[in-house]
């Protein structure tokens, strides 16, 4: 392949450069806002509105109390969580990982690992 | 032929790559950048409390020591069991810890998922409440324990971890256990103090809640620890004035939006919430001109592009 520069392409690209140096500063000058940004700012005042529309958390509370946590204890439990927070755990509390245990059940598992392998 | 043998080797070697896919993760702890001069090769921090726990009750004993050495003496296992444990899991979820800090009355500040942090914020005397999967990512056993020590040269981490006062992994071993974690790691700091690793966006992320659940005293506390490590940052100043405009004190609150404008003489909420203040106080004529250099700076906002009329509409309330 050609790899040194005709004088044609030496123009083109400063041709390019120059119209790029000239554009882009009237650009930043209009400070217009960009469609994209318009489009995006209402797409996330839809979806935060469509999010907190789901919002509940009652429905948390009540998940507390099916896992074995007192009405009063659920209600001030839920009520130190951010929306965000609840809106995780409405997705499933089910899910969510609960730490538990340590130790004795992993000292089995090794001692189980080693009688298979050996 | 040397086609079909590259294929073969695929064949064999693909379920072997799928399989071990989850133990080759990349490990962080052999690409730490060598400490620096005057930094600690090898900490611990002995004094952090520690809470032998009883049944899966790893998370109320994990979140005690680090209250306790945020200065919350009231907290307990005991006490803290009601707010995290949930019976019908057997365990407690990393999101009521964070609550349960905010109750403590404390900034519960999440790590970024980096080694580094980990021994910085140990550098720092603060010792690191995280998540660790002790089996298998498929077979799970999931446990908080608290990190409160490190040695570099002996490649190891001290923890407070389920019956064990001291418990010493290697960084091989812990890395990997907490890597199945996520690195999910949360320090909090007295009041006053921030973690060493924070970033301003973040920690500011953290206070937020504070403010927004009206547990002020430690908002305020937070905004101003954040005003003095990040002078720069005019959002402290945001918080501190809008918890003043939300108890009624609103010349210290014009102070704090007046700060945060000559910060930022180009933020528009901060002028729109000056003007608030100033109305507030009786100050019409000031208010309209920071509601109108709110809008000349945002005329297309749907909230500073209005800001003169919202708060003429607001004046004229006020004034029947």
């Amino acid at each position: 392949m050609d790899t040194t520069l005709s004088p044609l392409r030496i123009l083109i690209a400063s041709l390019f450069v120059l119209v790029l140096a000239a554009v882009t500063p009237l650009h930043a000058q209009a400070g217009i806002v960009t469609t994209d940004e318009v489009v995006t700012e209402q797409t996330q005042a839809v979806e935060r509105e469509q999010l907190l529309e789901k919002l509940d958390r009652d429905d948390v509370k009540a998940q507390l109390k099916h896992y074995g946590v007192d009405a009063e204890q659920a209600q001030e439990r839920v009520a130190a969580m951010t929306d965000a927070e609840v809106l995780e755990l409405q997705a499933g509390l089910d899910q969510a990982i609960a730490g538990g245990d340590a130790g004795l059940a992993t000292l089995l598992l090794v001692v189980i690992l080693v009688l298979l392998l050996t | 032929m040397p086609a079909s043998f590259t294929r073969w080797l695929w064949a064999l070697a693909l379920p072997l790559v799928l399989a071990t896919g989850c133990a080759t993760a990349p490990l962080q702890h052999p690409n730490l950048a060598p400490a620096s001069d005057g930094e600690a090769r090898q900490v611990e921090l002995s004094a952090t409390p520690f809470y032998s726990q009883t049944a899966y009750q790893c998370g109320p004993s994990a979140l005690a020591t680090l209250l306790q050495t945020s200065g919350v003496d009231r907290a307990t296992p005991d006490t803290l069991a009601e707010q995290v444990y949930l019976p019908g899991r057997r365990g407690s979820l990393q999101t009521e810890l964070i609550a349960a800090t905010r109750r403590a009355g404390r900034i519960p500040y999440r790590l970024e998922p980096r080694f580094e942090h980990l021994l910085d914020e140990l550098r720092a005397g603060h010792p690191v409440l995280v998540l660790q999967n002790l089996k298998l990512p498929r077979w799970p056993q999931w446990h908080y324990a608290v990190v409160v020590g490190f040695d570099l040269d002996e490649e190891q981490v001290i923890l407070r971890s389920g019956t064990e006062r001291r418990q010493a992994l290697s960084f091989e071993r812990f890395e990997r256990t907490w890597q199945m974690g996520d690195y999910w790691a949360l320090v909090v700091t007295p009041p006053g103090q921030t973690p060493a690793t924070a970033s301003a966006t973040r920690y500011l992320q953290a206070v937020v809640p504070m403010e927004q659940q009206q547990r002020w005293e430690a908002a305020i506390a937070g905004y101003r620890a954040a005003a003095q490590r990040w002078p720069d940052n005019p959002a402290s100043h945001m918080g501190l004035g809008n918890i003043a405009f939300q108890t009624g004190r609103y010349t210290e609150a014009q102070g704090h939006f007046e700060q945060a404008v000559a910060i930022d003489p180009e933020l528009p909420s901060a002028h729109y919430n000056l003007a608030w203040a100033l109305l507030y106080q009786g100050e019409r004529s000031q208010a309209r001109q920071a509601a109108e250099r709110a809008r000349a700076l945002a005329p297309e906002h749907p909230r500073f592009g209005r800001a003169v009329s919202a708060l003429e509409a607001e004046a004229s309330e006020r004034s029947r």
